[in-house]
């Protein structure tokens, strides 16, 4: 039985208030790191967020992933115009009106290159 | 009060099955002891939910490497015994954890993966001793061994950690149904009956002579 075969004298080990030095922390964060010890337990974002008292982000369905296209660009546009790009967006089935803009302006930087004289 | 971690990047190496043989058999020694899980798969938390576990022994899970330090100094507070359970893998807590350890032990398997783990754990405790001047002691101990011999491979192993001076604890840990009996039927050693798992006699045993040698190297730390 362990409790018949183990006398041990554990007198030595009362709880004690543990000397931890906090500056200490930062080193050995740094040290393991470059041990390749890294963090592994991450917080999710949301409680970051908060922790810092910043609004956390809200969270949609079917959200698309980042195209860089983040600058606003509003124009009036004839109605011919409008509906051109829509009809060209649906030919050359692109997923943001964007995309059709890009192709154009893509293709006119050709036309214009092509047309400069050597 | 004694802080004691195991650790090493492998999984499966014995780091649960080691925490959880002293810190029950400290606890029915009548020690107050704390495990602290912080591992992110919570062995030892989900163990304490349906465990027959001594009154002197608390588990804490949910433990981070955000919260590690002063969870370990809030416990040493409290308890005769802190013991540290870590993941499998190099994670930051395992950094903050040995910075904290009277005595940190790393569990080594006869395999060659098991022994370059190992050996990853080390050169990081030697760059805590060095840059922060403190003595860390540590020692490699042989688990989940084959009880019947000493094979081949565990051989070899051992005699490249001995030539680099890395002491092992003497006690091995045997491959035992009793200590996989510890989790599977929430009991400790002690509360197991022989009709749940073979050789039960043997594992205490073995578990006595393990915890003995800890204890034994914690007072010689002391002096």
């Amino acid at each position: 039985m362990t409790k018949g075969r183990l006398n041990l004298d554990l007198d030595d080990f009362k709880p004690e208030p543990k000397n931890i030095e906090l500056s200490n922390k930062d080193i050995v964060k740094s040290l393991s790191e470059e041990a390749g010890f890294k963090t592994k337990h991450s917080v999710s974002k949301s409680s970051k967020l908060e922790d810092k008292g910043v609004e956390p982000e809200t969270k949609r369905r079917g959200r698309k992933r980042s195209t860089n296209r983040n600058t606003p660009f509003a124009v009036k546009l004839k109605i011919e115009t409008n509906n051109r790009i829509y009809e060209l967006a649906d030919e050359l089935d692109c997923n943001a009106i964007a995309e059709v803009i890009e192709m154009a302006i893509a293709a006119l930087d050709k036309n214009l290159r092509e047309k400069k004289p050597k | 009060m004694a802080v004691i971690t195991f650790m090493t990047t492998k999984g499966g190496a014995g780091k649960t099955t080691g925490a959880l043989i002293l810190g029950t058999v400290l606890a029915e020694q009548g020690a107050s002891v704390c495990l602290i899980d912080a591992d992110p798969n919570q062995p030892l938390a989900n163990w304490a939910k349906e465990a027959n576990m001594p009154k002197a022994l608390k588990v804490i899970g949910e433990v981070t490497e955000e919260n590690i330090i002063e969870t370990i100094e809030e416990q040493a507070a409290q308890n005769s015994f802190v013991i540290v359970d870590l993941e499998g893998s190099a994670n930051l807590s395992t950094g903050y954890a040995m910075s904290e350890s009277d005595l940190i032990l790393i569990p080594l398997q006869p395999h060659k993966f098991d022994a370059d783990e190992a050996t990853k754990t080390l050169k990081l405790l030697l760059r805590q001793r060095k840059t922060t001047n403190r003595k860390l002691p540590a020692r490699v101990f042989w688990s989940r061994m084959p009880a019947a011999y000493t094979t081949k491979s565990a051989k070899h192993i051992g005699t490249q950690f001995e030539e680099a001076q890395i002491p092992f604890l003497e006690t091995k840990l045997f491959e035992r149904e009793a200590f996989k009996g510890i989790g599977n039927f929430g009991e400790t050693l002690e509360n197991l009956s022989k009709e749940q798992v073979p050789s039960l006699d043997r594992a205490k045993a073995n578990a006595a002579e393990f915890v003995s040698e800890v204890i034994a190297l914690l007072k010689g730390f002391r002096k």
